[in-house]
């Protein structure tokens, strides 16, 4: 029996830059972006600033999503709003209008594979510190009864940070009855949600299945990679520059809907490309720096290539991770460069984080979403902020816009916790 | 059970042929940044390869306080078991 060959049919990003495919676009060629910055307060006080891609005014109400759910989500979330959910929402549901996947809600073998790194986290933190700070208002100094209280006002809160929740959430939302499975694996989590997914497609349980990442960083975040010396003062990220600033957290996040190619064909969905396969790998070292001097990387790029049958001179154009850290881009363009040689020709290298931001563990699929556009376009899109690339690297960038023919296009992704991923798309 | 001396030898070998200067050239006190020209890549291959050597793990913030052969040996001790 001839295998299954998984194509992505729907597109939905959800960025400080656009939020759908077409606003998107028009703006990443106009090199549009809503840098902000954000400044947190603690009843009053400045507590710190910094900037980020920030996506303003948002409303989950606006996306056309049915209202009783949302109003079953608030009731169950104690009227609290929940924009990691709610952003997970938004990329599903673009993502399934721009497919124009039709399925019954009442009974379908639809999958949903969810990647997040830390849904409902930061709203968690802030209601305990809340909370902890009232508490402590109080004169009473008995260490159980401070558990006890605290216990009750956050056990919905602490019961929804379990992942499971968030899968029921949007499960329930759009009517999926088929596999779920919520990933985490830091900054690769989307690579891995689409290889997950095509493999159940691939073993038959499911004829599609939507794939969604979010993030919706902030200030404990923030306050980490502050302390690490990682973050870009000036909220520009310049992917493997000379003079690497650093991280800039980007809002938002992206759903693609994957199906059988058969499937696909037989209700003549709009076909964007064919995930051809993926090459992962775990350095086992380090979290926040990469396996230096090992060949991780190389290992899941070249695995990529295996699997999905084709040579490295296939690819045409290759959007990396581009950090915009020295040793992470170091890391990363010594990968590159092992594999396609020193400043390869091909593929044309491109790094899209300037455009959205660090979306986190939402990233490598946002800009996967966004690489599947270049390749519908027929467009290398250029490496913003990045004057001049450090002669260390010995590769090129994209410097301005290309209009070129695009056939195999390749995403790659060096994770915190050393995890190495590629994907390799091809249009039909 | 390699005594101080031999380990601040082979640490100092492993730096040198890392940096590709002469072994002699690494003082205890001299700065691998300032003095020999070290950056941050070479200087977590000295962490990776140390790590291997001595079946050590160097916890990460820490990776910024090796900023000399004495520092380098210090953090080995401190984690050698």
């Amino acid at each position: 029996m001839q295998e299954k060959r998984v194509v992505v049919t729907g597109i939905g990003p959800l960025t400080a830059t656009g939020i759908g495919k077409d606003v998107l676009w028009k703006n990443l060629l106009a090199a549009k972006t809503n840098i902000k910055l954000e400044e947190c307060f603690v009843n009053g006080e400045l507590w710190d600033k910094f900037y980020l891609h920030k996506i303003e005014d948002f409303n989950i109400k606006n996306f056309g999503i049915d209202k009783n759910i949302l109003e079953g989500i608030k009731t169950w979330k104690e009227g609290e709003e929940v924009t990691d959910l709610y952003y997970l929402m938004a990329t599903v549901k673009l993502a399934l209008d721009d497919s124009k996947l039709e399925y019954s809600l009442e009974d379908n073998n639809i999958g949903l594979v969810v990647g997040h790194e830390n849904p409902g986290l930061e709203q968690f933190i802030t209601k305990v510190f809340d909370e902890g700070f009232k508490y402590a208002a109080r004169l009473d100094k008995s260490k159980k009864n401070y558990f006890t209280t605290l216990t009750e006002i956050l056990d919905k809160s602490t019961y929804d940070l379990q992942t499971f929740m968030v899968l029921y959430h949007l499960s329930k939302a759009f009517g999926i009855h088929g596999y779920t499975l919520l990933i985490n694996n830091a900054c690769s989590s989307g690579l891995y949600a689409l290889e997950t997914a095509t493999q159940v497609i691939k073993s038959g349980r499911c004829p599609a299945v939507i794939i969604a990442a979010a993030d919706h960083p902030r200030i404990y975040k923030y306050l980490w990679f502050k302390d690490l010396n990682m973050y870009a003062k000036d909220g520009k990220t310049a992917p493997f520059a000379k003079e690497s600033k650093g991280f800039v957290f980007g809002d938002g996040g992206a759903g693609l809907v994957l199906e059988d190619l058969e499937y696909a064909q037989k209700r003549k969905a709009k076909i964007y490309a064919e995930y051809l396969g993926g090459g992962f790998s775990q350095e086992g070292w380090k979290v926040t720096v990469p396996a230096i001097g090992q060949d991780f990387y190389q290992k899941a790029i070249k695995e990529a290539l295996k699997f999905s049958k084709v040579e490295k001179e296939d690819i045409d154009l290759l959007c990396a991770h581009g950090a915009g850290n020295s040793i992470i881009d170091r890391y990363e363009a010594k990968a590159i460069t092992d594999v396609f040689g020193v400043n390869p020709k091909r593929p044309l290298v491109t790094a899209l984080k300037p455009y959205i931001g660090n979306n986190l563990g939402a990233g490598a699929l946002l800009e996967a979403a966004m690489l599947l556009l270049c390749l519908d376009n027929n467009t290398a899109l250029p490496v913003l902020n990045t004057q001049e690339v450090d002669p260390r690297m010995k590769m090129d960038l994209v410097k301005e816009k290309v209009n070129i023919e695009l056939k195999t296009v390749l995403k790659i992704c060096c994770a915190f916790a050393g995890y190495d991923a590629a994907a390799i798309f091809r249009k039909l | 059970m390699n005594g101080p001396q031999d380990i601040e030898n082979e640490i100092r070998n492993l730096i040198a042929k890392i940096l590709e200067i002469e072994p002699e050239k690494i003082t205890p006190e001299a700065r691998f940044v300032e003095d020999l020209g070290m950056d941050s890549m070479m200087a977590l291959e000295i962490v990776a390869a140390i790590e291997k050597k001595y079946k050590v793990t160097i916890p990460e913030e820490k990776l910024t306080k090796m900023g000399s052969l004495k520092d380098a040996l210090e953090l080995v001790k401190e984690y050698i078991k």
